[in-house]
């Protein structure tokens, strides 16, 4: 027994195997349609299969099955019909005799997107029909008009000339028939024809969007277009996609232009696989690159570590001197062996002092990297500048302040970070007067980097900090009060005070931080006074401060907080209250007593920390 | 059949015009992340990162590290976070109700002992059974954070609520950091003036193979396992040049939960992690982005090149089904969240730009293409296949993939270059040309996966297989995994 789901299954695979059968069936029938023409008959009413049959002189059931329609009996429900060309109805020449009831069929050779429709010309009938055109329709291409073969109609056959439109579809069709002589277009029998559109469609579909606008307009194409001739006149002209509409929605029928653009994707393929090949190479370039790159430093390294800690030990300048011509003596430095150079010799003064770094600095000027370093300066690369700006501060090279202060107000953000730096790292205080000047917000890395610098130097209050610290750029006060906080500057306490009232609040939290290293007596009554303007933030950070510096006189206060509304608060003076009064714990303790969450939780976690 | 050859041929119109737009779409990433990394590179060579780590002005960090049944590698993990030297740190390992010995393993090896914490922080959790601390002064920093199950999201909100520093920085307790990452992870954030930093994230690369010794990543190979190896490229071509350049365009929805900073205040007024969503990083980054913009506060997300975080990457078929599943589950129940956002101009580039990329590419991918293949299928066997135009649009969009790949390797040599055997990289280059027929299709199946499930609520994070890093000898043990999985964009 099978289950259902295998059942299922194979019922699928057994309709599959139906359909792609059936839709086998079908293209061999849809063969006919690639390799043989057909007109388009429009249907009038009343017209039935058997009618049309016997105009265009074939079964009904061959016009049905051409169409793909099974019952071709009774009415035809459909707005037109495509009648296949057959040996019955098309012939490619005819008899002096046959003229008056057959309708030429047109084509121009070489360019096939138009349907001409001509009209009689005097003297010679068998100048009318439709043909196919790309070109625009001047005369000079109406020259090339060829009849590829005649219709041959029964009855009517200037009625049926009005409705039926030729359709080939495969462009390269040849035609051996030709009829000699310019063609020349009637209006007053084209005008006979209903004309819906003045602008001739050229742009017929090329690529898949404009297959798809194609198959989506297609029920609205009109059936004919205006076009001015050579003589000025008004011409009617049959403008139609080349491919019926099947051809169109499934490519069965594979038109020209859908091979173009197949070959269009080909060409981008080709880019793309010339781009793809192209990064391969800058991959394996680069990799080599690097490898000569390590290679060489692995090469010259050892000469350069040679000359580097030779120079960091040496007591003789002359000694020196005479080492250092070991770099020398093959040939002039290289930019690329000054640059290793460089990095080798900050490398080492970075883990040196005294003598040693005064001696690398000696080896640094010798070797002339000063004035390398210096022309980096005049760069138009923002990072080369950067680094040349480091290569100098880093090196002491204090002649060369000159020309960093230059960029101190240098376009690019970071030109002027290292300019400012190295200032501060050359000139030591004194180059915190760039700060007059500062037109941007300093970052809190520049401001760490500043502080660093400033903290390793002894300060000197002459020129003036406490004028930065009304400066209208807030980073400005936050990076003056790093720095009074970090060289433990009590002088300035009367100016950090005032900031206590500042609007913005980290410079508040700054400025706490601050009064926290440079406190005195009066510092705690102070940030008390303060605390019911500040944010949560500052409050929190003021209790904790008051903790550290605090003193009895803060008891109620801390008490007085332990009832606040936040926890971190309530955790923050309990902690401040253990910390600094007297018997802390036992006052805390007293206080919580029965009071429940949280202080419960509160008073195990001081404990906690008194136990830790 | 008319109407089904309109329907294939409007859904070829529709695959091409999808195609064009995503091609589009990555050429300008790759343009926009080659000179973002070009310009991070020359910012920030020389860039002293010592002095942040001793700055007493360095921001303050909480490591939050969340674990469940890590016994594998959590000792070498909190090792690995211990040697890390940064002036204001704290490390907070949450165990979540594991069920293996993780928490007896860490009282033992680290000398812990119960503490009373006031737990002061607003976030809802599920109980916490405990907080230890070391009595060992040499792990001063450590917090281990001892509660019930609750998943990823609530493990972190629990680490959030002990925390007491300015940013918090969630890791995977299975990922191994470079020593030197959260100096590159915080100098995004204090490199701003102008705006607020909101969350900070780094590169996550694959740890498969690599050496690992004492929780510190001694030598990088490249994985042997080819499914790895697969997603080292693909890790570099979604870090390298996806995340940067949406970073650059300050357009980042997703910052990696295997390693990320945050700035604490904010992450908390936003409401901390969502324990609904399994998706929670991404979440997270959306939510505090939308608060930002919501409440009219200049901010940014940045993202760094740099190599930070090596994790283990699935080496199985199944395992990475159920991974790529889950990231699917988590994207969609993150747009479904926010999908206000969704082309509102109220929320700028995010809601303009970010949204709908997520939406039609990330989500919308996948189904496409399993679209694509169904009418593919269903050409063949009606016979309405364009064979010349199939295969050009085919080796079009194999040769764009293809060259994604080899602008990921490329950006990786000109950049951090972590693979340094030349065969490595050809290895690298050959991935590039295998990747789109092996690995592909798996991706697409899980995402489709993952869409169902989503579709049908399945909201499981999957059994996870690993084998630990620890002398990379296959351990086989079944978990619940928080670490394993990376976030790709």
């Amino acid at each position: 027994m099978c289950s259902p789901k295998k059942t299922i299954f194979q019922g699928l695979l057994l309709l599959l195997l139906y359909v792609n059968l059936a839709n086998a069936q079908n293209k061999k029938t849809g063969q006919a349609f690639q390799t043989k023409s057909f007109i388009r008959h429009t249907l009038t009413n009343g017209e039935t299969f058997e009618s049309l049959g016997s105009l265009y002189r074939l079964p009904p059931e061959t016009i049905a099955s051409f169409n793909n329609i099974e019952n071709y009996q009774g009415p035809v429900l459909a707005m037109y019909l495509y009648i296949p060309l057959k040996s019955s109805n098309f012939l490619k020449t005819i008899t002096a005799v046959q003229v008056n009831n057959v309708v030429p069929v047109y084509h121009i050779n070489g360019q096939a997107e138009h349907l001409v429709l001509l009209n009689k010309s005097k003297g010679n009938s068998s100048n009318e029909g439709y043909k196919w055109s790309n070109a625009p329709l001047a005369s000079k291409h109406l020259k090339n008009l060829f009849v590829d073969g005649y219709l041959i109609v029964a009855g009517n056959a200037i009625n049926l000339f009005k409705v039926t439109r030729v359709m080939p579809v495969v462009k390269t069709i040849v035609f051996k028939n030709t009829i000699p002589g310019p063609i020349k277009i009637q209006s007053s029998i084209a005008t006979s024809l209903p004309a819906t559109s003045i602008t001739p469609n050229k742009n017929l579909p090329v690529d898949t969007a404009q297959k798809s606008a194609a198959i989506t307009s297609l029920v609205k194409q009109q059936d004919s277009s205006l076009i001015d001739t050579d003589s000025g006149k008004k011409e009617l002209v049959e403008v139609k996609p080349l491919m019926p509409v099947k051809s169109l929605v499934v490519g069965v029928n594979k038109p020209v232009k859908h091979t173009g653009a197949a070959l269009e994707i080909f060409r981008y393929i080709t880019v793309l696989f010339v781009i793809n090949l192209l990064m391969l190479i800058s991959i394996i370039l680069y990799l080599r690159l690097k490898k000569r790159a390590v290679l060489f430093k692995q090469k010259s390294g050892n000469d350069i570590s040679e000359v580097v800690i030779s120079a960091l030990f040496e007591t003789n300048g002359e000694e020196g001197a005479v080492l250092h011509k070991k770099l020398f003596k093959k040939q002039k430095l290289s930019i690329k062996t000054k640059q290793l150079v460089i990095n080798e010799v900050i490398k080492a003064k970075t883990n040196f002092k005294g003598t040693a770094s005064k001696n690398l600095e000696q080896l640094y000027c010798q070797l002339q990297l000063n004035e390398f370093s210096l022309n980096k300066l005049s760069q138009r690369s923002w990072s080369t500048i950067v680094s040349g700006i480091q290569e100098l501060s880093a090196m002491q090279q204090l002649d060369h302040l000159p020309s960093i202060k230059k960029l101190l107000n240098h376009p690019n953000e970071y030109v002027r970070i290292e300019a400012q730096c190295a200032l501060v790292q050359l000139a030591g205080y004194e180059g915190l007067r760039f700060l007059d000047d500062l037109k941007y917000p300093l970052t809190d890395w520049h401001q760490i980097k500043l502080v660093d610098q400033l903290s390793k130097l002894e300060p000197v209050e002459s020129i003036g900090f406490f004028r930065w610290l009304y400066s209208a750029n807030d980073t400005i006060i936050i990076l003056l009060l790093k720095t009074i906080a970090s060289a433990k500057s009590l002088s300035m306490y009367q100016w950090v005070i005032v900031l206590l009232k500042h609007n913005n609040p980290a410079v508040i939290i700054e400025a706490v931080k601050c009064l926290k290293e440079i406190a005195n007596s009066d510092t705690p009554a102070l940030l008390q006074q303060s605390f019911a303007h500040q944010t949560k933030n500052c409050q929190l950070l003021i209790i904790q401060v008051l903790g550290d510096i605090g003193c009895d006189d803060q008891k109620f206060f801390l008490l007085h907080q332990l009832s606040n509304s936040d926890d971190a608060i309530k955790l923050a003076a309990a902690n401040a209250l253990v910390n600094c009064i007297n018997d802390g714990f036992m006052i805390l303790q007293e206080y919580c007593y029965d009071k429940g969450s949280p202080y419960t939780q509160i008073i195990s976690h001081v404990k906690e920390a008194i136990h830790v | 059949m008319i109407w089904l050859r309109i329907l294939i041929e409007l859904l070829g119109y529709l695959v091409i015009i999808y195609s064009g737009l995503f091609i589009v779409f990555n050429v300008c990433l790759g343009v926009v992340s080659s000179k973002e990394t070009k310009y991070y590179l020359r910012k920030n060579t020389k860039a002293d990162y010592k002095l942040l780590a001793s700055s007493p002005y360095a921001p303050s960090l909480s490591i939050v590290a969340p674990c469940f049944n890590e016994a594998n590698n959590i000792i070498q993990s909190v090792r690995s976070l211990l040697s890390i030297y940064y002036f204001n740190l704290e490390i907070i390992v949450v165990n979540d109700g594991s069920t293996d010995n993780s928490m007896q393993l860490l009282y033992d090896a680290y000398d812990l002992q119960k503490i009373n914490h006031f737990v002061q922080g607003k976030l809802n959790t599920q109980s916490i059974h405990g907080i230890y601390k070391s009595v060992n002064p040499a792990f001063n920093k450590l917090v281990v954070v001892d509660k019930a199950n609750g998943g990823k999201a609530d493990a972190l909100n629990a680490g959030i609520n002990v925390s007491g520093n300015q940013f918090i920085i969630s890791i995977d307790a299975d990922c191994i950091l470079a020593e030197d990452a959260l100096l590159k992870i915080i100098k995004p954030i204090i490199d701003e003036t102008d705006k607020t930093v909101i969350a900070s994230g780094g590169v996550v690369r694959i740890a498969n193979s690599c050496l690992v010794e004492d929780g510190k990543l001694v030598k990088v190979n490249l994985p042997v396992n080819l499914l790895a190896r697969i997603q080292v490229l693909e890790y570099m071509r979604a870090f390298l040049v996806g995340r940067m350049a949406w970073s650059r365009l300050n357009g980042l929805l997703l910052i990696s939960g295997a390693f990320g900073a945050f700035n604490k205040e904010i992450l908390i007024n936003s409401g901390g992690y969502n324990s609904e969503t399994i998706g929670e990083d991404m979440e997270l980054v959306v939510r505090m982005r939308r608060y930002m913009q919501e409440k009219k506060l200049p901010y940014k997300v940045t993202y760094i090149p740099d190599p930070l975080c090596w994790t283990e990457a699935p080496s199985t078929i199944p395992v990475l089904i159920r991974q790529r599943n889950r990231w699917m589950r988590g994207a969609l129940q993150t747009l479904q969240l926010h999908q206000v956002l969704c082309f509102n101009r109220r929320y700028g580039l995010m809601g303009l730009i970010s949204y709908p990329y997520w939406l039609f590419f990330e989500v919308g991918g996948p189904i496409i293409e399993s679209a694509g293949t169904l009418v593919f299928l269903l050409g063949i066997i009606f016979g309405l296949i364009k064979w010349k135009m199939f295969f050009a649009i085919l080796f079009l969009l194999l040769s764009v993939g293809i060259l994604n790949s080899l602008f990921g390797i490329f950006m990786e040599v000109m950049s951090y270059h972590q693979y340094k055997k030349p065969s490595d990289t050809l290895k690298l280059v050959l991935v590039a040309f295998i990747e789109p027929f092996l690995f592909h299709p798996i991706i697409v199946y899980a995402n489709i996966c993952g869409i169902i499930d989503y579709l049908r609520k399945n909201n499981d994070w999957g059994v996870m297989t690993r084998s630990g890093f620890k002398n990379n000898i296959s351990l086989n043990t079944p978990n619940l995994l928080y670490g394993l999985e990376e976030r790709k964009q």
